[in-house]
């Protein structure tokens, strides 16, 4: 039996985990997964699935590692549903042409050619508008695309793993990505320079 | 293959080209592409630039001191 104290102690040091691990949880998740209320549930879902197995927690690793290795594996198994639940569209974005873009011939469809910025790139990135307009074009991409995106430039995934860990084919993983940079970036030219 | 590429095929040289995937031949078909096209070349410029910026993001979240009582709450209740 636990008494009382001991019971205070347990949510004292529930509480301390929560406020100080929370936040760097959440901005983690919230990078990867666009709807902020999944990102949310996810994390309290992080901080319940390592309360109910604190018995086991391995003091020889950091209670940050340790929680962010049980969030790790939350945001791959809510990634493996999005795909599942996307997959007819998974099979349909292999017909993906990127017609959009590219006319016969395969060039640049009228107004789709991408137009230099005539800005300094450094310059640019050092803006926190950028990083605004960056931030919501992302949000704007398709699930699919946008999980797929951010495996392989925010995790920095092989295109290999990424295929293995959502079971999708090469050549899907092509269409999408290339179809994920395409949107993005006419986004960003559209957004950036409008005023 | 032939010595010169699509404005498409070029996007998609660009990327096995970032995954170095691409041949020596692939490599100099690509480079005398993006001099002859600016469309494309602006396209490697800026497609660098975003890979860069999604890394570097200084963009910052954070839950409200609501959302940690509701965590907290959650947490605890469940552990009773």
């Amino acid at each position: 039996m636990i008494n009382d104290d001991q019971l205070k102690l347990k949510e004292k040091e529930a509480s301390e985990w929560v406020l100080m691990y929370s936040d760097l949880l959440y901005a983690y998740t919230a990078k990867r997964i666009k709807d902020n209320h999944t990102a949310k549930d996810i994390v309290q879902d992080t901080f319940l699935a390592a309360w109910r197995n604190v018995d086991n927690y391995n003091q020889e690793t950091s209670v940050k590692t340790w929680l962010f290795a049980i969030l790790k594996n939350k945001i791959i198994d809510y990634h493996r549903k999005q795909l599942k639940v996307a997959n007819r569209e998974v099979d349909a974005l292999s017909e993906d042409s990127l017609s959009d873009y590219f006319v016969e011939a395969e060039h640049w469809a009228p107004g789709a050619a991408p137009k230099n910025w005539q800005v300094n790139q450094n310059d640019i990135a050092e803006k926190k508008e950028f990083y605004n307009i960056l931030n919501s074009c992302k949000r704007k991409l398709k699930e699919v695309h946008s999980i797929v995106f951010s495996l392989k430039y925010l995790d920095g995934l092989e295109s290999e793993d990424i295929c293995k860990m959502l079971s999708i084919t090469s050549a899907n993983y092509w269409v999408i990505i290339h179809r994920a940079k395409l949107d993005l970036r006419a986004c960003l030219e559209k957004n950036l320079f409008i005023k | 293959m032939k010595a010169s590429v699509s404005c498409k095929q070029a996007i998609i040289l660009l990327a096995k080209k970032e995954e170095n995937k691409i041949s020596l031949l692939e490599r100099i078909i690509l480079k005398i592409h993006l001099v002859i096209c600016p469309p494309c070349k602006d396209y490697d410029i800026q497609d660098k630039m975003i890979r860069n910026a999604i890394k570097t993001s200084p963009l910052e979240y954070s839950l409200t001191k609501d959302e940690k009582n509701v965590i907290i709450k959650t947490v605890i209740e469940d552990n009773n």
